[in-house]
């Protein structure tokens, strides 16, 4: 089969690889219809990740056809189409019986700190993903839904992370009616986390970003104000002004790692890895919220410690709210979100890439060229 | 304003939101949400039909975190550690906690 595989930093090709098989009972092969690109899969090609291996295919963001499925598998058949959540869970651990499916205590070996993902370095568990014609699926039975029949393609593949997460982002703010919500990072999860602020009833939703495309889009798709940060001298101060200087209620961190607007924390960060992260976008929103709110962090960070102001955050009172999302545990609402037409995630995507050219969709991605906000890979097998 | 007991007003009310935004208020009981609250048992086990999943076949032994008591259940099989990055890695996994950076980003 064709597979994206990872070369080192910045350096990704298309290669031929053995169809994955099954391994345990309750997996499941799925040949993949329709993938994405996500914001976190540019922090393994930036060589972010501990643990990104060589060779490795990367893609968490998939939908796909069952193909084959093992022994056990109940719930699955060959031909069903599935979205298949990031998260790789088993349904019955401490964890997961209790709805924390990212937290997952039985797929992950490598590390106890987070749970399995797909195609996210051996730190997630050393999982192949869905950046090829073929992935395999653990715990068949447990982790995909099939596909309703009602909603598109590009609906479901964006609703398997961006769409749950943003969603998620929101819910970690604890919003009431009326909050005054800021939402550092306008990509796909920064623009439904803000779009999902007003289904939590927040009176007044403002997005922050230095990408003027993305902010247009965050007007139109999310209804948002906009602040582009490099347009001032301290956004936090223009925060203050603009809330009559009591700060929001609510603060939420989708832009994660890669954050821009410090230099010293992007070098010590993305140049020299002596940072899990550079929390630009975090401490913003600690210092940008007033005393006793609460932020949410939905950016993705690495393992490694980074450089958070908690000297503010403690002395403000704040609440600090975070997770990778249970994806399966939001579908049942998203869905009806969806049908409502609430929430219509595939406006998000600009860029359609076959998989043999998904060497140049992670550059435009991650370069930020031509507009991209969600960029689809579409396998050649579809 | 901060200064007063007062919250700062809004430019719109509820229900202008509501006419202007498709799904206003939607969820607006912070109770009825879907990770509300964190901690929520799944009677069902979301699917599964076991309390412990059965093991996959290890193939070659396969490094994990000593934070853990043992291999899990289900691991990922790609790129088997190999050559001298293979041999550190496999050095660190044994003697390493997650909490010390063990390897490189390559």
């Amino acid at each position: 089969m064709r597979a994206m595989v990872y070369r080192g930093p910045y350096k990704i090709r298309v290669e031929e690889k053995d169809i994955p098989s099954i391994e345990h009972p309750n997996d499941a092969i799925v040949r993949v219809t329709l993938g994405a690109i996500c914001g976190s899969d540019l922090h393994l090609y930036h060589g972010m990740m501990p643990d990104t291996r060589v060779g490795m295919t990367f893609g968490h963001e998939f939908i796909g056809v069952v193909h084959e499925v093992g022994s056990s598998v109940r719930n699955l058949k060959v031909g069903d189409r599935v979205m298949v959540p990031f998260n790789i869970f088993c349904g019955s651990c401490w964890f997961c019986a209790r709805g924390l499916y990212s937290n997952c205590h039985n797929v992950n070996p490598n590390a106890t700190a987070v749970g399995g993902i797909y195609g996210y370095s051996h730190t997630c568990g050393g999982y192949d993903g869905g950046q090829s014609q073929f992935v395999r699926v653990p715990f068949a039975d447990v982790g995909p839904a099939l596909i309703p029949e009602w909603m598109d393609d590009e609906d479901a593949v964006l609703l398997t992370d961006a769409v749950p997460t943003g969603y998620f982002g929101a819910q970690l703010g604890e919003i009431v009616e009326g909050d005054v919500v800021v939402v550092f990072g306008a990509g796909p999860v920064g623009l439904v986390a803000a779009r999902s602020a007003w289904l939590m009833g927040a009176g007044r939703v403002i997005v922050i970003d230095h990408l003027e495309y993305r902010l247009e889009k965050a007007r139109s798709f999310a209804h948002a104000e906009t602040y582009n940060f490099t347009e001032y001298d301290d956004i936090v101060v223009e925060m203050k002004k603009t809330t009559d200087h009591l700060g929001a209620d609510v603060a939420i961190d989708a832009v994660g790692a890669e954050a821009d607007g410090n230099f010293l924390q992007h070098v010590t960060s993305a140049k020299f890895k002596l940072q899990g992260g550079s929390p630009v976008a975090l401490n913003w929103a600690i210092d940008s919220v007033r005393k006793g709110a609460t932020v949410s962090v939905v950016g993705a960070y690495g393992p490694l410690f980074s450089a958070v102001k908690f000297g503010d955050a403690m002395n403000k009172g704040l609440t600090l709210r975070m997770n990778q999302c249970p994806v399966k545990r939001q579908w049942p609402r998203l869905f009806e979100h969806v049908r409502n037409g609430y929430l219509k995630p595939s406006e998000l995507v600009t860029h359609r890439f076959p998989l043999e050219h998904i060497a140049e969709g992670y550059h435009v991605f991650s370069a930020k060229l031509d507009g991209c906000i969600k960029p689809i890979v579409v396998p050649s097998a579809a | 304003m901060a200064y007063t007991p007062h919250r700062p007003p809004l430019a719109e009310s509820a229900d202008q939101l509501r006419a202007r935004i498709p799904g206003w208020g939607a969820d607006l009981d912070p109770k009825d949400r879907p990770s509300v609250p964190k901690l929520q048992f799944r009677e069902d086990l979301t699917g599964a039909h076991w309390e412990f999943p059965d093991r996959q076949p290890e193939k070659w032994p396969r490094e994990r975190s000593i934070e853990h008591k043992f291999l899990t259940p289900v691991f990922g099989t790609a790129c088997p550690p190999k050559g001298l990055s293979g041999v550190l890695r496999k050095l660190s996994y044994r003697r390493y906690s997650e909490g010390v950076p063990r390897t490189g980003c390559c």
